[in-house]
């Protein structure tokens, strides 16, 4: 990009997903107009769309400043040079700030606003969004049409807390990023939806009168919403305060009060047994149907150690020869497990080595309380939809829609359980983008009208 | 040191002895033999390095689709930048949302009252 276009003023519509745990934001860019004039108003459908970007990251904001950063690393002998993933920023004149995995790292206590129903207002909120728009787009002038979400609780408290939320985003904004050159930003706050509700914008059904529902599980809340069209149905959206993090915290429990480990686990040690949980899981499913044809759940205690130990030990070579495993099984795999991509390599997935008191802690005992974590919040989290969509007497859940879908982070978690009440429940493509990405829809909508084209 | 013959010696990616790719470069393709398609490439490169446009990867790019069905390593490999979003669900997407902007334009309004 040449310095030039850096300089232009670029307008973009963003659709921003500030969860508990991590924030998600979705960048539609402003079509190209064609350059000769014209006479009717110009339609959307007859232009391309624009550029689209989008990233995640963890919502952990703390203090901490670009030189306290670059002194620590020359200290410890690493380059002084920011690495990509990681975020310093300054927003209007104030103190540099980290974000995402840097204030999880480097911070003591990163603040993520868990639980704070005002967290939405504060200028924290701000912060994530500018360093998600500004590492996204590149320009130095950044005009941009906002969309956002509350939790469906949060929202339905009234107009005063979404107007709350809006204006600590709205207005012009200076910010300097990584160190770079100071940029500028001109925030139009277009709407405040429930979350949720950008799912089905995304990934839902077309039509004024087709029935739908979403169940969007993130870090802290999980959140039902039920519309006709686009419309919500009140009675039928609510948020549960359940999501990954209950998972997390089980699981550094049991860890912590278990006598021969005694210790509790730290935050990106959780996040990275549940991560790697997942993928293990899908390949001792597979490592099971190969050597005892039935699934997972069916092994006697005994199989399972057998299974779990035949993986741990052997390297993805020879599990691939001997069980007869091919790329087009791990391909399957994925597909069915909603995991992007597995390869043979993955047969060797290994939990990161944790030590307790100079003990490893177990396979075997991570395997059990990681599953005992998710499963424990999964079932709270049907219930809580089946509480919140039971059709009639019979113990149907949302039968009455046309579709059903899972968003948010926790789907590659709790689907397994929701879907024991709701089976046809269809997981959205990318879940943990999908809210965002309605958002940015809203937005785009908002935008391009401003830019007189007929949507 | 000891050579890894499971690997292809000319090259420190390693690619696998048995795969199609290896037999590409070991027996060259569209006419040429694979010496004369790593000189080819070794070419395409220089003529980047040099602001020029590619030529035979290029032409790879465009032939992958048919290059897929027998690369076992292109069905794994990325080697084109990501792909645009189909604009058909996004066409979809964006006319959920104008129908959604109505909804909740609505409720605001009904609020407001």
């Amino acid at each position: 990009m040449t310095l030039v276009q850096q300089k232009k003023r670029v307008k973009v519509a963003i659709g921003h997903d500030h969860g508990n745990t991590e924030t998600a934001d979705y960048v539609i860019y402003a079509p190209e107009l064609p350059a000769v004039g014209r006479a009717q108003p110009l339609q959307a459908i007859s232009l391309p769309p624009g550029k689209i970007v989008q990233k995640t990251f963890p919502s952990a904001v703390a203090e901490g400043s670009k030189e306290e950063l670059e002194s620590l690393r020359v200290g410890t002998g690493r380059m002084a040079q920011s690495k990509g993933e990681e975020l310093v920023i300054s927003v209007n004149g104030g103190p540099e700030q980290f974000v995402g995995s840097l204030a999880q790292r480097q911070a003591r206590q990163a603040f993520t606003g868990r639980g704070d129903i005002h967290r939405y207002e504060s200028e924290r909120s701000l912060i994530t969004l500018l360093a998600g728009l500004g590492s996204l787009v590149e320009e130095e002038e950044i005009e941009a049409w906002v969309v956002t979400g509350l939790p469906v609780e949060t929202f339905q408290k009234g107009k005063a807390i979404r107007r709350g939320a809006k204006d600590a985003l709205e207005g012009d904004h200076r910010f300097v990023l990584n160190g770079g050159k100071e940029r500028h930003a001109r925030i139009h706050m277009v709407m405040v939806l429930m979350e949720g509700a950008g799912g089905l914008i995304a990934q839902g059904l077309d039509g004024d009168e087709v029935r739908q529902a979403i169940l969007d599980m993130g870090g802290r809340t999980t959140d039902g919403v039920a519309t006709e069209g686009q419309d919500p149905i009140r009675h039928l959206c609510g948020t549960l305060a359940r999501g990954v993090e209950d998972s997390k915290e089980m699981l550094s429990r049991f860890v912590e009060n278990d006598k021969r480990y005694k210790r509790a686990l730290r935050a990106e040690e959780t996040e990275s047994l549940l991560r790697t949980h997942i993928r293990l899981k899908a390949i001792l499913g597979l490592l099971s149907q190969k050597m005892y044809h039935q699934p997972l759940s069916d092994l006697t205690p005994d199989q399972f150690e057998h299974v779990l130990r035949m993986q741990q030990t052997n390297v993805a070579r020879t599990l691939a020869e001997q069980l007869k495993i091919t790329e087009a099984d791990m391909r399957m795999l994925a597909q069915e497990s909603l995991l992007e991509k597995l390869c043979l390599q993955d047969l060797e997935v290994r939990y990161r080595t944790l030590h307790a008191r100079g003990t490893e802690i177990l396979p075997m005992d991570l395997y059990t309380w990681t599953e005992k974590s998710l499963r424990s919040v999964g079932k709270d989290i049907a219930s809580f939809a089946s509480q919140l969509w039971r059709v009639g007497e019979s113990g149907e859940v949302a039968t009455d829609n046309a579709l059903v879908l899972a968003a948010g982070g926790g789907t590659y978690y709790y689907l397994e359980d929701v879907r024991e009440l709701i089976p046809e429940i269809k997981p959205c493509e990318r879940p943990e983008f999908a809210n965002a990405a309605g958002y940015a829809n809203f937005a785009y909508s908002a935008l391009l009208e401003e830019m007189g084209i007929v949507v | 040191m000891p050579r890894d013959t499971t690997k292809n010696h000319y090259y420190q990616v390693g690619i696998s002895r048995k795969s199609r790719v290896h037999h590409l470069v070991e027996t060259g393709a569209a006419g040429k033999t694979g010496a004369d398609f790593i000189k080819m490439l070794v070419e395409d490169v220089d003529r980047l390095v040099h602001g020029e446009s590619a030529v035979v990867l290029s032409g790879l790019l465009e032939a992958k689709i048919r290059l897929q069905p027998f690369t076992e390593e292109a069905l794994s490999t990325k080697t084109v930048p990501d792909t645009p979003e189909p604009v058909g669900p996004q066409r979809a997407a964006l006319s959920r949302a104008a129908r959604a902007r109505r909804s909740y334009s609505m409720e605001e309004d009904k609020e407001d009252e």
